[in-house]
């Protein structure tokens, strides 16, 4: 996963994280576990994916599922790039 | 092992986002309704303000795919909502509107509104948003677990500023559970404003009333007494 740590960078910078950036690994859970990312955080963090990546996400491809890690999260975007 | 250190985590974290009083007030809360079986409860409410939004909350071209509808009483979608029939059947009787989000014309969610006063249904309590015409109350913001990480929240609440706005209404009060992280954060993003906080204390049949603003302390001996907070967002954002 080539851009993880773009992937982390605009996390961090969208939620605050602060230093709690550094623990963020391929396999840490979002979902639940950062307090922060709630509905409202999440169009910021999308909307920024789409800026810095230059790729369009369309509604239906916001799930769970894509939020639930951090690598999971890096794999959506790296096959957004691959379209 | 294991389970002792996610209890800490979870402690260290609710300690994090409530502070001690609260996390102190949930302990308790925890304590007596098991010794008493349910029968005593402890719920601590912040009261707020949140200005209308004049400007959509959600980036354009988004949410289009969710519909939001005002319904009434009759409405079928009713029979969806995780909530007592008889509750529901009494929101409407205050007059309390109701905007439901509908996704691919599945039940989504709702939000209500009510353009005046509100009596609680939660606790034994009555809200006044002031002044009048100029503040609404809004309560019950519910989503669909499917939905909650996509647009629904904020649809319903660019619905329900637009609706707000045609009435007139620059401020929205509403209270939430000191011990809903979720709710808070989430207002707190509104740029919501502090009126004040109460605690309800519900032993046996004797509910006590403690706030920070009038009344202040309240003791209710039969269901039509209450409590009422008159929440006057007159002076608010003047500051």
């Amino acid at each position: 996963m080539q851009h993880l740590a773009e992937v982390r960078n605009i996390l961090s910078d969208v939620l605050s994280l602060g230093e709690r950036k550094n623990q963020l690994k391929a396999d840490s859970t979002l979902l639940g576990n950062i307090p922060e990312l709630d509905s409202m955080a999440v169009v910021n963090v999308i909307t920024a994916l789409e800026d810095h990546f230059g790729i369009t996400v369309d509604d239906d491809e916001i799930s769970a599922q894509t939020f639930e890690t951090l690598g999971s999260l890096t794999r959506f975007v790296e096959q957004k790039l691959a379209e | 092992m294991i389970a002792i250190a996610r209890r800490k985590n979870a402690l260290s974290q609710m300690l994090q986002q409530w502070g001690w009083f609260n996390l102190g007030l949930f302990v308790l809360n925890r304590i007596v309704v098991t010794l008493s079986r349910g029968s005593w409860r402890l719920y601590r409410y912040h009261l707020i303000a949140q200005p209308v939004a004049s400007t959509a909350l959600l980036p354009s071209g988004r949410g289009k795919k969710i519909e939001i509808r005002l319904i009434d009483e009759q409405d079928e979608v009713i029979a969806h909502f995780p909530r007592p029939a008889e509750a529901i059947k009494e929101r409407f009787r205050q007059g309390a509107k109701c905007l439901v989000a509908f996704k691919e014309g599945q039940f989504a969610g709702f939000l209500w509104l009510l353009l005046g006063s509100y009596q609680e249904d939660e606790v034994r309590a009555r809200y006044t948003p002031l002044p009048r015409k100029r503040a609404a109350w809004d309560f019950d913001v519910y989503v669909e677990p499917d939905s909650r990480l996509g647009f629904t929240f904020l649809r319903l609440w660019d619905e329900a500023n637009k609706f707000l706005t045609c009435h007139g209404i620059s401020w929205s009060c509403s209270r939430i559970s000191a011990f809903n992280t979720g709710s808070l954060s989430a207002h707190a993003r509104f740029g919501t404003l502090s009126l004040g906080s109460a605690i309800f204390f519900y032993a046996a049949r004797w509910p006590i009333t403690l706030a920070s603003i009038s009344p202040y302390l309240h003791l209710s001996s039969h269901p039509g007494s209450f409590p009422e907070f008159r929440l006057d967002t007159q002076e608010l954002g003047k500051i």
